[in-house]
């Protein structure tokens, strides 16, 4: 090894002098299955974020040829021999019972895989004209996850499905957190006949049933607003609700920390409740914050997936994972073109990393308890 | 001179009940207490768990707000009482009381490095700022015998008694006159307790400090305090110099906890002997003096009667005391050497 | 001297952690033995593994630690087990805890589970290892508890643990402790967390219970007080090892370890007034790196360079029954 190993001194002294994110990194990175959520849900942002580039096609682009194909297998081998990554082209069917159209792999068709290949024109993030895509080929097709019933592209539907999906969690937990940290620090800061009044709210919101009030609300918006707008209010909506775990976590919290020794130490010094407040309890409960967001995230992104997949979140043409899955609603889906279900996969898979993240910062959130 | 005078501090806790937080009864933590701090004087407050004594502390220190009686801080020749000032108008008058903590582990900011800790004081109050600011920390640390170029690392790199230090460090950053130790010792490993009671005798006499010393330890008690007031139930039963209240102790009480304290020395194992009783619940006091059904010597009136605190001594030995009997009783002490 | 009875022997534990710092060495090579009838004080200060030899004898070890080597031996009616060698969870250990070695700790209320009565907890522990009726295990633990002075025993048997004081719960405890007649008491810091008073009174009672059931009591806490007014024979421990044992008497009266007696120069008395303590110097080590050779050496006012600092010291007999682990009493030409 060229690095020499730390000796023990120099060690100590760096853990001396670690900062607090410092300590929680070290310990989350214990966490292996923490460390591979996090590696996951890192790609799936960059490619939700950057989904116009990643994605092959325009994901509204309609292909009458390819109705319901199948997803088309990347190869490397054409004939045996390395030829790098290409797909064979298909070739279209009859099947002499049902008159349904199969697709069956064309061997003499050979679509190499190119990398930064022009192709459907796009506004990147709406406001660039581009055409360069990651990847694509330049004659025939690739559909990695196949097509659904109009011809579009799956793979580079669920990469723009991932763009709203992904964040609307985000933005959500982000107004919850807002609201929450308001509210509750306000109720845990004042205590008293404020606090009384704000946890009786509390436990009168909760006391809904979730779903018909996402439903109501979301019934409630006009049919003609925009896209943009339908996403805001969603997420809107899902945070009315959230904000209520996250204020009793930053609640009990500074009702915790108000009688905390080094808070009492810095009011006898003379510090202003804005510096007691901003300097001593917000640092103290960031990590526990962080990590009870990041268990936050999941339950949004269900949240919009079951409401789209009802029909009552965002509709077509707006693409989100749960439009995808709406979309594919019906039994001769799963019958027939099971690769239609994937956007079910990914939610699948991001709600699990998100938990495995959160689990794992929870854990290492406060690094001071032995 | 006499730097504090508190004067029939009470302190009541509500015991609330319901949805509408109606006061059913009244804990009375603190319930009538009086001495005076002299400047330079260690005056220790002793007592068992519930007894008042933290939350005399805490009212002195004005971290709550007494319910009733006076607190009089006498500093640079004025005269102020903090029982009677809300909120900001405590500020300029902070800097003057200092407190340290039990338990060091939990009094220290675990995100903010001993510079940022120890210079607090100083930020807030205006004293000093940036380059100034790091002398001066490495000033007081030096002071409670850390070295100063530790001042860039966070708490969690150091010990129990390293942190007490630092705890100390931060309570002298303002100058302050008196400075509230609650248990300072109590938290810290046998070996280490000698360093921090040291300490803090050095420190005494180096910034001319006053002590108010709250502590459950007789023997602590009796190595660092100049008097000793014994606090039972919310009252003070007892106060007098260290050695009059040890050697010659007049309420039952302080006989009691005397007998308790097991010496380091096998030849006083008889003294191990039955004591009676449990201290009573705060909120339901017992009738007449608060120790009667503990008190070996109690009769018919201490049932019925709270005594009265008097001085039973002399003029120039004053020794005050809560006891129908305390004239007629000879009660076992410790003999002094 | 008469020799007495062994009932428990541990020869040579070694304990270690596993932590995201290193191994802590936590008992590194203890050896000592519990005589029948007699209270045996371990004393040290925290880290020191007072408490870890206790968790180690009754395999009750926090998951990251283990027993590395050594031996425990308990000696019974049918000869001699060495509980370093049976499964955690066999039959046979679980015979073994409360019936033959049982335990208090310093937290009464922790120790009972908060949603049974105390009398339901007790009975339980009775049930468990006796083949006795319901009704005989309740007459029993109302015995046991009037036995530990508790006032209202038929009442307090049906009472929840919050509903009582931390005195009376240790009294309960150590009551559900002596109930199966053990021959080893553990105590870890029975009165640590209970007032003045309140500890002079289980101190007490402790005393009186072991007189009149002559079971050995290994009394482990950091007060050299509650030492010297409770135990017969003492173990002085620093940093996993045992630094020093020896009589009560001769280790107050005549310490050897320049750690035993800078603890015992070091801790306020009752009748010495404000004088300068005493006070030994430096910090407790960290628990995963421990100084070379003899431990204490950093601290020690006696520290000979070469040798403290190179070798580990042995124990050595300087008196029958009082052994030292230091250089200064000889041991280093072996």
């Amino acid at each position: 090894m060229w690095r020499k190993k730390k000796t023990l001194v120099e060690k100590g002294e760096e853990i001396y002098l670690a900062s607090e994110w410092k300590l929680v990194w070290w310990r989350f990175k214990k966490n292996k299955l923490a460390v591979i959520g996090l590696v996951i849900l890192s790609v799936l942002y960059v490619l939700g974020i950057f989904c116009e580039f990643f994605s092959p096609y325009d994901p509204n682009k309609i292909n009458s040829r390819y109705v319901y194909a199948p997803p088309q297998r990347i190869r490397f081998f054409h004939e045996g021999k390395f030829i790098g990554p290409f797909v064979y082209g298909y070739k279209v069917e009859r099947d002499p019972v049902t008159l349904r159209r199969i697709y069956v792999e064309d061997k003499t068709k050979v679509h190499r895989i190119k990398f930064f290949v022009r192709g459907d024109k796009y506004k990147f993030w709406g406001i660039w004209d581009a055409d360069i895509h990651f990847f694509g080929v330049e004659d025939g097709t690739v559909f990695l996850f196949g097509t659904d019933r109009m011809g579009r592209d799956v793979f580079s539907r669920i990469l723009y499905g991932a763009r709203i999906s992904t964040t609307i969690g985000l933005v959500g937990v982000f107004l919850s957190l807002l609201l929450g940290i308001v509210i509750g620090g306000i109720s845990g800061y004042y205590g008293g006949r404020v606090d009384n009044f704000i946890q009786r709210a509390i436990e009168f919101i909760r006391s809904i049933p979730t779903i018909p009030l996402w439903m109501a609300l979301a019934a409630a918006l006009p049919r003609y607003w925009s896209q943009v707008k339908v996403y805001f209010a969603i997420t809107v909506i899902l945070s009315l609700v959230g904000w209520t775990g996250l204020a009793r976590v930053v609640r009990s919290k500074f009702l915790a920390l108000k009688e905390e020794d080094f808070v009492v130490a810095a009011r006898l010094a003379g510090a202003s409740e804005w510096r007691i407040i901003f300097k001593h309890m917000l640092p103290s409960m960031t990590s526990h914050l962080i990590a009870t967001v990041t268990l936050a995230v999941p339950g949004m992104i269900l949240g919009e997936t079951g409401l789209s997949f009802l029909g009552l979140g965002l509709r077509s043409p707006a693409i989100s994972w749960g439009v995808l899955l709406q979309e594919a609603q019906n039994i001769r889906t799963v019958a027939l073109f099971p690769w239609l279900l994937l956007p079910g996969l990914f939610v699948i898979v991001t709600v699990l990393c998100f938990n495995f993240v959160g689990d794992g910062l929870r854990d290492a959130a406060d690094p001071y308890k032995v | 001179m006499t730097l504090l005078e508190v004067k029939n501090l009470k302190k009541y806790f509500p015991i609330t009940k319901g949805f509408f937080r109606k006061v059913v009864g009244l804990v009375k933590a603190v319930d009538g207490v009086s001495f005076e701090i002299e400047e330079g004087e260690t005056l220790a407050l002793v007592g068992e768990s519930g007894c008042g004594k933290t939350t005399t502390a805490k009212c002195i220190l004005r971290a709550i707000d007494p319910t009733e009686g006076d607190i009089i801080l006498r500093v640079d020749g004025k005269e102020v009482n903090l029982a009677k000032l809300q909120g900001e108008e405590l500020k300029p008058y902070r800097r003057y009381i200092q407190m340290v903590f039990q338990n060091p582990y939990t009094s220290l900011n675990p995100r903010m490095k001993v510079k940022d800790i120890v210079g607090e004081p100083l930020l807030v109050n205006g004293i000093a700022k940036g380059k100034e600011l790091e002398d001066m920390v490495a000033e007081l640390l030096q002071a409670v015998g850390l070295r100063p170029e530790y001042m860039v690392r966070y708490p969690h790199a150091f010990s129990g008694g390293q942190r007490q230090r630092i705890v100390i460090a931060r309570a002298l950053a303002l100058r302050p006159k008196l400075v509230v130790c609650d248990e300072p010792v109590a938290a810290l490993d046998v070996s280490i307790r000698a360093q921090i009671l040291n300490l803090l005798m050095d420190l005494q006499e180096q910034f001319k400090l006053t002590y108010l010393f709250i502590s459950h330890d007789l023997s602590v008690v009796e190595h660092i305090s100049d008097r000793v007031a014994v606090m039972y139930l919310g009252r003070i039963v007892e106060l007098a110099r260290t050695e009059e209240l040890f050697e010659n102790p007049k309420h039952p009480y302080t006989e009691t906890l005397l007998v308790a304290v097991p010496k380091p020395d096998p030849d006083f194992r008889e003294e191990l002997r039955a004591i009676e009783g449990e201290v009573p619940n705060p909120a339901n006091p017992p009738s007449g003096c608060h120790f009667h059904l503990r008190c070996p010597y109690a009769k018919k009136i201490c049932e019925e009667v709270y005594p009265e605190y008097r001085n039973v001594g002399t003029g120039e030995e004053p020794h005050y005391v809560a006891c129908h009997f305390a004239e007629q009783l000879t009660l076992r002490g410790i003999k002094i050497s | 001297m008469k020799v007495m009875e062994k009932v428990l022997e541990i020869k040579n534990l070694r304990t270690y952690f596993t932590l995201m710092e290193g191994t802590v060495k936590a008992v590194d090579g203890v050896s000592f033995e519990v005589r029948k009838g007699e209270i045996l004080g371990l004393v040290g200060e925290s880290g020191c593994g007072k408490s870890v030899t206790a968790q180690s004898i009754l395999r009750i070890l926090p998951e990251n630690g283990r027993i590395v080597s050594g031996e425990i031996l308990l000696h019974n009616e049918n000869g001699v087990i060495d509980l370093a060698k049976l499964e955690l969870d066999s039959e046979e250990m679980r015979q073994i805890r409360g019936k033959e070695i049982s335990m208090i700790f310093q937290e009464p209320m922790a120790s009972f589970s908060p949603v049974y009565t105390v009398g339901a907890q007790m009975m339980e522990a009775i049930l468990l290892h006796e083949d006795v009726s319901k009704a005989e295990a309740r007459r029993r633990v109302i015995e046991m508890l009037k036995k530990v002075k508790i006032p209202n025993a038929e009442k307090v048997v049906d009472m929840y643990p919050f509903e009582l004081s931390g005195g009376m719960l240790q009294r309960c405890m150590i009551a559900m402790a002596m109930s199966l007649n053990p021959k080893v008491l553990i105590a870890d810091e029975p009165t640590t967390a209970l007032d003045v008073t309140i500890q002079a009174q289980i101190l007490y009672l402790m005393k009186e219970l072991q007189k009149e059931y002559r079971s050995s009591i290994v009394l482990i806490t950091h007060d050299m007080g509650v030492i010297a007014q409770m135990a017969d024979r003492v173990a002085v421990m620093y940093l996993g090892i045992i630094a020093e044992s020896g009589d009560v008497y001769e280790i107050f009266k005549n310490p050897l370890h320049p750690y035993t007696r800078a603890l015992l120069k070091s801790i306020p008395k009752l009748g010495v007034r404000k004088t300068r303590l005493e006070a030994i110097k430096g910090v407790v080590p960290d628990p995963y790196n421990f100084p070379s050779g003899c431990r204490y050496h950093p601290r020690c006012d006696h520290f000979m360079k070469g040798l403290c600092d190179v070798k580990e010291p042995v124990d050595v007999e300087v008196a029958p029954g009082h052994t030292v682990k230091c250089f200064l009493y000889g041991g280093e030409r072996s």
